[in-house]
Formats: C-alpha cells, structure tokens, sequence
C-alpha cells in the first residue's frame, strides 16, 4: 500500500471513528438522557411537521420567505407599503404559476406533486436571469418586522446547495427547527433553576417539545419560533442570575437577549420591562455591593444601548422613522383609550360579561378560541387544519383541571412558594406581561376603528416554558408515583395530538 | 403467585407503562380508524374549489379548460354541475395533450346537483399543457361551477365557452380514485410530501416509523429515567 493511501485511511479512520474521549463527545454524554431523547422527538416532530407543511402554507409564511430571499440577496430589508413586487421571479412563479397560492386555505386544492411539474419548475429557475430570486422588494406585509430573524434564514437561504428555491425553503424550516431545539433546551435549564427532581423538569420540558403548536410553527418559516426561543433563553438566564447572582456579565447577558426579542418581532418588547424587575430581583436577593451594581447597571445599560442603535439602522434600513414593528405598537398616535374598557374588554376575553359592562369590542374571540383552540391544542397550516371539536372541549376541561390544581398545589405549598419567591416574581411576571402587552395591544387596535384583535394563539408561544413550569410544579406537589402517572399522561396526550395533527395535515395536502 | 398479584411497580416502570398504554389506546381508538377512512385519492387539482357559476348552454355547446397536467395516475375526471330541475347530459369529455387523447361520456341521467366523476383512458406518461372539455349534448342549459378571477384561479390554466374566454375557470380535479382508505395511500402520500423537496418517499417512511414508534418508546424512557432517577435520589422537596 502506497504511503500516501495509508495516510489517507488513518485519517478517514480518524474522522469517522468516535473518540469517547474527544470532548464534543464527552459533552454530549454529560446531556442528561430524558433531554436527550425529549430533545431527539422534538427534532423528529419538527422535520416532520415541515414536510407535512406544504411550502408557504404556513401562517403569512409566503410573505416571511420573500423577506428572507430579499435580505439573503440584497442586503435590504423590503418594503412594507413600497416596492415593484412583492416576490421574487422564482417564488412569483411557485405561487401564482404552480398554484401555491390558490392552495392557502382552500381544504381541497392541492399542491403540485408530478415529477413532471417538478422538472417543469427547475427547467423555469434554470431560464431565470441572476438575482431574480431576490426581486421582492416589496410591498411585503412582514416588512415592518425587525431583521434578526430573517437575517438568521438568510444564513440557511445563501448556504443551501444549488440555490434551488423549494431546496431553501427546505433548510429555512430546518433552520428554524434548530430553534425549537433551543427553545426546547432553554426550557429545560429553565425548569432545572426551578426544581430539583428530575421528573418536574422533564415533564416541563416535554410539554415544550410536545405541544403541537410549538412543533408546527417550527416546521415553517416565521420569527414566532426565535422569539420563543429567546423567551426560553431568557428566562433561564434570568432565574440563573436570581439563583447565583447579579453580575455585570449577567446583566448583559439578560440585556442582550432582551434586545434580541425587541430586534425580532415587535411582540419582543414585552420583554423590556421583565428586564429590570429580573435585575432587581436578583439584586433584592443577594445586595450586591455598591461597586457590582454599578458596574451591572452600566454593562446593563451600555447593552440596552448598543441595541437601540442597532434598532435605529434597521428601522432607517426598512423605510425609516418608527415603520419598524406593526400594529401591535403603532397605534400610539390614535387617542381611544380608556382604561376601564380595556379591563372589561380583558374580563370578557376569559369570562363572561357581567351586566353592567358593556360589550367586548371586535370579533367574539376569548380564552377558548386563542388559548384552547390555537395554542394548547392547535390550528395547523393557515387555519383550515384543526382537530375535531370534542378535542377543543376535552383540552379546555384538562386546562382548567390543571389550573386548579396549580392554584391547589400553590396554596398547599405557600411556604415553599414563600420561600423560592424570587423565582415566582420573574416567571410570573414574563408571563403577565406578555399577555398584558397583548391585551394592550389587542384593545388598542380596536378601540381605535380597526376589526383585526390581532391576537392569534400562536403569539402565546413564549408562554411554553412558563406552562411546562406550571405543569412540573403539579406534579412536583404530588406523590411520585402519581407525579410520574399524572406527567406521563399529559406528555403521550400531547404526543397523541401532535402524531394526530400531523396526520390531518398530511392528509389535507397530500392525499 | 401472591407475591406477583402484590407487584407494584416504581415510579419508573409506571410512567412508561402509563404511556405505553395510553398510546395504544390511542393507536387502536383513534389512529387506526383514521387510516381506515376513505379519501379521494387525488392525481392533481388544475383549478380551485367551485365558488361560482357558469352556463352551459345545450345541443352542443363546448367549454374547454386549458393547462392541464396529465399522467398515468390522472383515472377520472371530477366537474361540479348543476342541472336543475332537467336531466343531465349526456355530456361528452374530451381529453387532450401532446401525445394524449381521451374521450369519454356520461349518459343522459336524472336531475344532478353536485360532483361528477368521470374515468378517463389515462396518459401514458406525465404530460402538461393539456386541455380538458366538456360538451353538453343534452336539450337543457347546465351549469357548471367554476373558479371567480383571483386567488383561486390559476396562471396556466384559461376557460373558454364555445371558443369565447370566460373570466371563471371551471373547477376542475383528477382522481386517481374516487375513494381510497388512508391507510392504501400512505405509500402516495409521502411521495408527494417529498416531491418538490430534497427528500426522498423512503426517507419519509423512515420519518414516519420514528414518529409513530420512537417517539412513544423515546418518551417512555425519558420519564422513566427521571422518575428512576428521583427514587435513587434524597428525597428534597
């Protein structure tokens, strides 16, 4: 044997030979297993609900690939209310040539499948001129969001082999699987700041990885999922800080994933004020000297800062002025506003009107529809994909169940709920701010003419740790053996309607 | 014996037992009838679902659709009709495309609201920009449902009524089958998931297998292993 040969076999031996001593290998065997595995069935589930998931069939998805294909290509973010066209040549061609378009929200249209098409349209993007594919400069609805999202597909979108446009689609939903892997890791670190049993934090953990809702949305292309992830990131680095301390490495560790979410949907400024209740908690908890709070306050600040003129670039990158961000913030300018209105309007979203107030405004929407119907349970695709309606109703039942029995479980337990309160401050409050920026947010656009609530269930996403915390606290109070009964029962339920979802998706598009 | 009827199993063994159980409850409650449900195995749907209506006046008149994928899977041939309170048809159907011609007909039958399914002689090979039309024969005007301008049309398709352009398209699918269980189309279906992606119909069987086996047995074994793990442990809390 030649020497140069044998040279080349021992290195290929020592490529793919693993090494248990090799330290990325050390470091995954130090994964503990049950987020191992809960993280290996989040992957399957993902790839699975993106290959369910007709392209662009998701939730505006059409409109997100355009932005992500007009960043990859020109650097530019496009226009929200401007612009030549809204698509590229080959994502114009897919829709409105092939029939993508006419497939949203029509239940028996379905997409092409012929290979025959399938060398049709590759024969078209061979014909189409360079940089065609990045022609969408808008108007694109999505174009008011924050770059950071769509920066991070861009990666996927410039790396994809052969530049095909449905082989970038593929890997711009993989990539956004990568961040329910995140998310479903944060979560898990999240949940081990808060217990510490094993099975709590991998019960909270798999109501992560399992909800069906947080499985579809990372099977398409939409920023809901980074957010999500970021509110998993944040909150364990938030309890971290609590549990270990606040210095001025984890102030600015918390300030710049606060900044991420405001740099990735304008949902992530309800962050912004869970930041210095986070900073104060940990603060409160262990009365850091003079000089560390100083120091945290600047590293703190200083980060704040950093971001808000990176925010100022991408806005005057995406039109100027305040047009980053939509509705959900920028109504500031209309005055309808009142404030007992708005608390009768969050009354009636989860109760039933009493008599003296008057009605809700907007479409008879509420706790039902938003949180059972398209969040705990799901509506896949672009609406037109939902499960049978007993599943709605048992779901609400298992909601309330848990409720109460987390009401239970804090009342029975209040010592120890006393006593871990730093903890409880900073989940309770990430969680009631978000819903009160939504409510805000909700009331505003209505209050002010317009008859979008602009609150959908998948804008709970960030909830999806905090209710995984809920969930282990439950089963934390009981027994062990009924805590394991009890958790095991919730997860292979979600497990059940995640496979159930999958499969009525694949039969609406694919049969 | 005794001692067996006494067995109570740790926390552990319960919770993979819990799932193992609840999952093939479900399996045999819920997923097996879903893959014994019948469906219409579809070949392809050129136009969108029926939301209006046009006219198809008798003795002959002839509206065609054109932009048309064929194959060796498109059998028959679904239209949306309505004939009133006269007999429908007969109709002739004429399908075309470079290297293809089909033709079939449905019979003069009674008074008809709704969907008719016609088999066609299928293609021998994939073929597109075909055309498809349908030739009332019948005394009495029908009406055929169709596609209103916007999102539902499509690009490559165009209708016309006797030659003349018509703004609706008819709404048109082709079948592979009428009707099929879930369970006979799952080969089908994951050809077509996989098809416009890099991904191959084995790779989505694969998939598949992991989904509806490995994550139950992964699941099992994660609760398993945490809930063994806190009974080795110092109770804390």
């Amino acid at each position: 044997m030649p020497r140069w040969m044998s040279s080349a076999r021992a290195t290929r031996l020592r490529v793919f030979t693993p090494r248990l001593d090799r330290p990325s290998l050390a470091a995954l065997r130090r994964i503990p297993v049950p987020l191992r595995l809960l993280l290996a069935v989040a992957a399957v589930l993902s790839l699975s609900w993106s290959l369910v998931t007709a392209q662009m069939q998701g939730y505006d998805e059409m409109d997100h690939v355009a932005y992500v294909a007009h960043l990859a290509e020109t650097g530019k973010i496009p226009s929200a209310s401007g612009g030549s066209s809204p698509y590229g040549l080959d994502q114009n061609e897919a829709l409105y040539g092939f029939g993508w378009m006419r497939l949203l929200q029509m239940r028996n249209v379905r997409p092409p499948w012929s290979p025959t098409e399938e060398r049709a349209f590759r024969a078209f993007e061979e014909r189409l001129p360079d940089g065609a594919p990045g022609k969408g400069d808008g108007p694109n609805p999505v174009g008011k969001n924050p770059p950071l999202y769509y920066a991070y597909e861009a990666i996927g979108w410039k790396l994809t082999p052969g530049g095909h446009f449905f082989g970038r689609i593929f890997v711009l939903r993989l990539m956004s699987g990568l961040l329910f892997l995140a998310m479903v890791a944060f979560s898990w670190l999240a949940a081990g700041e808060v217990f510490r049993r094993r099975l709590p934090q991998t019960v909270a953990t798999g109501l992560v990885a399992l909800l069906p809702m947080n499985g579809f949305m990372s099977g398409i292309v939409n920023p809901d999922i980074l957010l999500a992830a970021i509110y998993a990131g944040f909150l364990w680095a938030a309890l971290r800080t609590a549990r270990l301390g606040l210095t001025w490495q984890r102030a600015v560790v918390l300030s710049l994933i606060t900044v991420a979410a405001v740099l990735t949907q304008g949902r992530g400024l309800a962050l912004v004020p869970v930041l210095p209740v986070a900073l104060a908690v940990a603060w409160l908890k262990h009365r850091p000297g003079l000089r560390d709070t100083l120091r945290s306050a600047a590293g703190s600040a200083a980060t704040l800062l950093a971001g808000f003129v990176v925010y100022r670039l991408a806005a005057s990158a995406a039109g100027g002025g305040a047009s980053l961000y939509g509705g959900e913030v920028n109504l500031g300018n209309s005055s309808a506003f009142n404030i007992r209105q708005l608390l009768s309007s969050i009354w009636q979203f989860y109760l039933p009107k009493l008599a003296d107030m008057s009605p809700r405004l907007g479409p008879p929407v509420g706790y039902r529809q938003i949180f059972v119907e398209q969040y705990f349970a799901g509506i896949f695709s672009s609406f037109e994909v939902y499960f049978p309606y007993w599943v709605y109703d048992l779901v609400q039942v298992c909601a309330g169940i848990g409720l109460v029995a987390l009401y239970t479980a804090g009342i029975l337990r209040w010592r120890t709920v006393a006593a871990r309160w730093a903890p409880a401050v900073i989940v309770a409050t990430t969680a009631l701010m978000l819903l009160l920026f939504l409510h805000v947010a909700s009331y505003r656009a209505l209050a002010n003419g317009g008859d979008n609530p602009l609150v959908v269930g998948r804008y709970l996403l960030p909830l999806g740790p905090i209710l995984g915390i809920g969930a282990g606290i439950v089963v934390a109070a009981l027994p062990r053996r009924l805590a394991a009964g009890l958790g095991a029962l919730l997860l292979v339920g979600l497990l059940a309607m995640s496979i159930s979802g999958l499969g009525l998706s694949l039969e609406r598009f694919y049969a | 014996m005794r001692s067996a009827l006494r067995w109570r199993p740790g926390a552990g063994a319960l919770a993979a037992l819990v799932v193992g159980v609840v999952f093939a409850l479900w399996v045999l409650g819920k997923a097996l009838p879903f893959l014994g449900t019948e469906t219409q195995a579809t070949f392809s749907t050129p136009t969108a679902e029926p939301k209006a209506q046009m006219a198809l006046p008798g003795k002959g008149t002839r509206m065609c659709t054109s932009g048309i994928t064929y194959g060796p899977s498109a059998r028959y041939v679904e239209i949306t009709v309505r004939s009133g309170r006269y007999d429908l048809g007969p109709l002739a159907l004429q399908a075309r495309a470079q290297g293809y011609a089909a033709d079939a007909t449905v019979r003069a039958d009674g008074p008809k609201d709704g969907v008719v399914v016609v088999p066609i002689r299928p293609a021998p090979r994939g073929v597109r920009q075909g055309s498809l039309c349908v030739v009332n024969h019948g005394r009495h005007t029908l009406t055929v449902f169709g596609v209103p301008p916007g999102r539902g049309t499509s690009a490559f398709s165009a209708t016309t009524i006797d030659g003349k352009p018509s703004q609706i398209q008819m709404s048109l699918t082709l079948l592979t089958k009428p009707s099929a269980t879930v369970r006979s189309r799952l080969g089908a279906m994951f050809r077509h998931a996989s098809s416009f992606r890099p991904f191959t119909a084995w790779e989505a069987w694969i998939l598949a297998l992991l989904v509806a086996v490995g994550a139950p047995v992964a699941l099992a074994v994660a609760l398993s292993r945490a809930a063994d793990e806190d009974e080795s442990a110092p109770r804390t809390e």
